[in-house]
């Protein structure tokens, strides 16, 4: 019997494989990132995050912690939220300035910078997220049942609501609550249109003030299946953060891969640029890991690292 | 040969993949169904499996959603 091949060639395939794998990610660029200040945060949970125009950003982290960052001022507050045990979720600044949050599941609260509820709202049903609109609160009530309307819309004291925006949840061949749960939105910022996105896919949603969404695929992004996102302790996530700048450029932070011998920190790798349209401008590894892309615009980011630093990146 | 080279793909798809989450959302999932499952009440059997899928969602948020 003639036996062809062997150990060795396999092997040598093998590393081959591995070479060429290493030689392209190697091949990425990578942008450093010059600390500005900080530390802002530790390693909890990033569960909100709201802005204004003059440079301050609203963090919920930890589920009970506001953080206020102020980027003219290179400052940041901590207070914790007057809410007992009860955990939070999502941050929305509506136009007048006033802050939102979800309390559990089924309340709405209202806190001031301080951390004080100053006005809690029953919703009546579980809800996974709470959003701004203008004057109106968009929330996204517990659905176990796609396809249908995505978010809900109401003026705070007004009790009708209504179906608000053309996003919908998706179906999957799936148990109920892994659908529900890839149909959780987050959004991130934007001034004419606000990007949001679908937790597996590498695509956005631009939603306008009055609801309609146009969707932009982003290609580039590393993309994994639902059952994998789903059942990971750190699942790789094709979008992170979305920022829509003022000339309309998209960043986007992406998980990526962490480099080998890197300290094991949270946040994504990758920084992408893609116009407004979608057409990819560009795709960079960063030198440290990112958590959110805190402003944007003119050819520079700014951005919160994964160690809790504001830090500026120039792609 | 084939075979070999197919155990070491595997063995080296293993080292890339993702790790399973341990004691994670999925298992509090099963976990939660399991108590559910054992109440007697109908009702009170639904309401808890919907419990359930509502900590689920919870869990999941925190590392899907959370930044």
């Amino acid at each position: 019997m003639i036996r062809r091949g062997g150990a060795v060639p396999a092997v040598a395939f093998v590393f081959w494989g591995l070479l060429v794998f290493e030689c392209r990610q190697g091949r990425e660029d990578v942008v450093p990132a010059r600390r500005l200040f900080g530390p802002v945060i530790g390693n909890e949970v990033i569960a909100g995050r709201a802005d204004d125009q003059a440079g301050r950003t609203w963090l919920l982290v930890g589920e009970r912690t506001l953080v206020i960052i102020d980027m003219q001022k290179s400052s940041m507050e901590r207070h914790p939220l007057q809410v007992g045990d009860a955990a939070c979720w999502g941050l929305a600044r509506l136009a007048d300035g006033s802050l939102w949050t979800l309390k559990g599941r089924s309340t709405a609260v209202r806190i001031s910078n301080s951390g004080e509820v100053v006005e809690e709202v029953a919703l009546g049903s579980p809800h996974f997220g709470v959003f701004a609109a203008g004057d109106r609160l968009v929330v996204q009530p517990a659905d176990f049942q796609p396809p249908a309307p995505l978010l809900f819309a109401a003026r705070i004291g007004d009790r009708a609501r209504v179906p608000w925006s053309t996003l919908r949840s998706r179906s999957f061949n799936l148990a109920r609550a892994s659908v529900a749960a890839l149909n959780m939105l987050t959004c991130g910022v934007g001034r004419e249109e606000r990007p949001c996105w679908f937790p597996d896919e590498a695509a956005l949603a631009m939603v306008k003030a009055d609801g309609g969404a146009r969707r932009i695929a982003l290609e580039g992004l590393e993309v994994v299946a639902p059952e994998v996102l789903l059942t990971s302790d750190n699942p790789a996530r094709p979008i992170r953060d979305a920022y829509a700048d003022p000339a309309g450029t998209l960043w986007i932070l992406s998980s990526g891969r962490q480099p080998a011998g890197a300290e094991d920190q949270p946040g994504g790798w990758i920084l992408a640029r893609y116009s407004d349209g979608g057409a990819r401008l560009g795709v960079q590894r960063l030198e440290q890991s990112a958590r959110l892309i805190l402003r944007a615009g003119s050819g520079r980011a700014l951005l919160l690292t994964g160690k809790g630093m504001v830090a500026e990146v120039v792609p | 040969m084939v075979k070999k080279f197919v155990f070491l793909a595997v063995i080296l798809m293993g080292f890339a993949a993702p790790r399973p989450a341990s004691a994670g959302c999925t298992t509090d999932l099963l976990d939660c169904y399991g108590r559910a499952a054992a109440i007697d009440s109908f009702w009170y059997r639904t309401a808890s499996g919907l419990d359930c899928e509502l900590d689920y969602t919870d869990c999941v948020r925190r590392r899907v959603l959370g930044r």
